[in-house]
């Protein structure tokens, strides 16, 4: 075994891009990692690619776009982890020494659907009951304001801060900023989610190069290493489950911490699953950034924003960053590379040592979840 | 230990092939009528008990595939519920929560938001010919 190491990253802003294919969208992601590694592209062992909506084969519709072939292609869905379970297979892959060298690249274009809510499987019970996602986080969100008390107010403020960091990156979706007033005037999707609650619509791809501790050796470019990466699944419940407490989040970031050998006080930066504002307050809970009750005054308070204890989402998060499904989970990691080895402009964290990437989602009738992904990684010097 | 699906094949012998359930045909009706009164039609596994909705032919709970159909009686408590405002496939606003039926299963449901609901509510089933949905049944004070 092997430790695995992310040595280059890139990803293409997020968007709209309909003029562009998956492999229009992935390939100067896949490029742009090679580069910043520093590595050729007859060096790769194998790619492995995350996505939900591209169809059958789209790892190879991408690398045939630049002359890969030959190599293990191996495709991978896990719904909103699917970026990250990619990450998860290629680092294992790395750790147990089948190749030195690895590119993942996470990939979707959401714009082939219009606008609107994703597809859902029409075999599912509850879509047959009209669920839609927007849906479960809204009574989530009910649920939560039912039981702490929270206000809208505090939901809004998670978009707000969103959009502030989105707005330093030029890789978002979403790049200007945004009141309470203007996040909750704006129109009801579910409610009380309102649109400016919810993670815009668009297409995009991120890549990260991974590769093994003896490659490592002979590199000269500042890289990061993996201290953890965890994939837990839901566990399907027919009797009442607590909305609020999202097992999947809470087992799965309990094993990376046990496996990284750090807590939550360790981490310089978050980059979590805020796909709609409820989420970000409950994951603070679940990440264990504070204790039941404690997460809207945790926001307010501001230590989880630039110049705090721990930056969340300083890439601007779901939210304002964007979410085409398949390229979330790696987008959080290039944002962790950035970030580890002073490559953030901008949105630099100080001395950012130790970050932590989170992704979970996917809900089908009987799972809050379908799955978590969560990765640590912490600064190679 | 789970089961495997036995379902010998008359012209083949007495071999046995696993065989695909008809998971899709069991559950095309999901309520019941008993003396005017609306019931779901659920499922109850013989090994360890555990009730689900809707009907099903193998446990979640234990993978056992002795489960009989069983009646679940509509009241509960409504546990949570949104108003969706967009839709492709259904015209808009609509309403549906999540039920705790007091029997233990939580299951989701169109709710009739003119009943004006409110979290931890008291909710009943009603059906008609093609659906069922869950009214609120108490006034807040």
């Amino acid at each position: 075994m092997t430790s695995a190491y992310v040595a280059g990253a890139a990803m293409i802003p997020m968007g709209r891009h309909k003029s562009s294919s998956y492999g229009g969208l992935a390939v100067p992601a896949l490029l742009g990692a090679l580069r910043s590694a520093d590595i050729a592209i007859n060096s790769v062992g194998a790619l492995f690619c995350g996505h939900s909506f591209g169809g059958i084969l789209t790892g190879q519709r991408i690398a045939r776009e630049i002359g890969l072939g030959g190599i293990p292609v191996i495709n991978v869905e896990n719904a909103c982890s699917s970026g990250a379970t990619a990450i998860h297979c290629a680092s294992r892959a790395v750790e147990n020494g089948d190749h030195d060298v690895v590119i993942v690249v996470g990939v979707d274009k959401l714009s082939q659907f219009g606008g609107g809510t994703l597809p859902l499987i029409s075999e599912d019970i509850e879509v047959q009951q009209g669920v839609v996602m927007p849906a479960i986080y809204a009574m989530r969100a009910r649920r939560y304001m039912h039981e702490r008390g929270t206000h809208l107010e505090d939901l809004a403020l998670v978009s707000v801060k969103a959009r502030r960091h989105g707005a330093r990156n030029p890789y978002a979706q979403i790049r200007s900023e945004t009141t309470i007033e203007e996040v909750l005037s704006s129109r009801m999707i579910s409610d009380p989610l309102t649109l400016l609650q919810c993670c815009p619509t668009g297409d995009g791809a991120a890549a990260v190069v991974i590769v093994s501790e003896a490659y490592r050796r002979r590199a000269r470019h500042p890289m990061i290493r993996l201290r953890a990466s965890v994939i837990h699944s839901g566990q399907v419940e027919g009797g009442y489950r607590d909305m609020l407490h999202p097992k999947i989040t809470y087992d799965c970031a309990s094993e990376a911490y046990e496996k990284a050998g750090l807590g939550p006080a360790d981490l310089d930066l978050i980059e979590l699953h805020d796909a709609f504002t409820i989420a970000e307050l409950i994951y603070y809970e679940a990440l264990g950034l504070c204790e039941g009750d404690e997460a809207a005054s945790l926001l307010s308070s501001g230590q989880t924003s630039f110049g705090g204890r721990t930056v969340v989402n300083p890439s601007g998060g779901l939210l304002a960053k964007g979410h085409p499904v398949g390229a979330t989970g790696v987008a959080q990691v290039v944002e962790a590379f950035w970030q580890l080895t002073n490559q953030a402009t901008n949105r630099q964290v100080e001395d950012a040592r130790f970050a932590l990437t989170h992704v979970t989602g996917g809900g089908i009738a009987g799972l809050d979840h379908g799955a978590c992904a969560i990765h640590i990684f912490e600064r190679a010097d | 230990m789970i089961d495997y699906l036995k379902k010998p094949s008359p012209d083949k012998g007495d071999h046995l092939y696993p065989s695909p359930l008809d998971d899709l045909g069991i559950s095309q009706t999901h309520v019941e009528w008993s003396e005017k009164e609306p019931r779901l039609i659920g499922s109850r596994c013989t090994d360890c008990d555990r009730l689900a909705f809707p009907l099903r032919l193998v446990c979640f709970e234990c993978g056992s595939l002795s489960v009989e159909k069983a009646g679940l009686v509509g009241l509960g408590t409504l546990y949570s519920y949104t108003k969706v405002w967009v839709s492709s496939t259904r015209s808009t606003p609509y309403m549906i929560g999540y039920v705790d039926l007091d029997d233990g299963v939580r299951l989701l449901a169109s709710i009739d938001s003119t009943s004006n609901p409110y979290p931890d509510c008291r909710v009943r089933l009603d059906a008609d010919d093609t659906s069922f949905w869950f009214t609120a049944k108490d006034i807040r004070s």
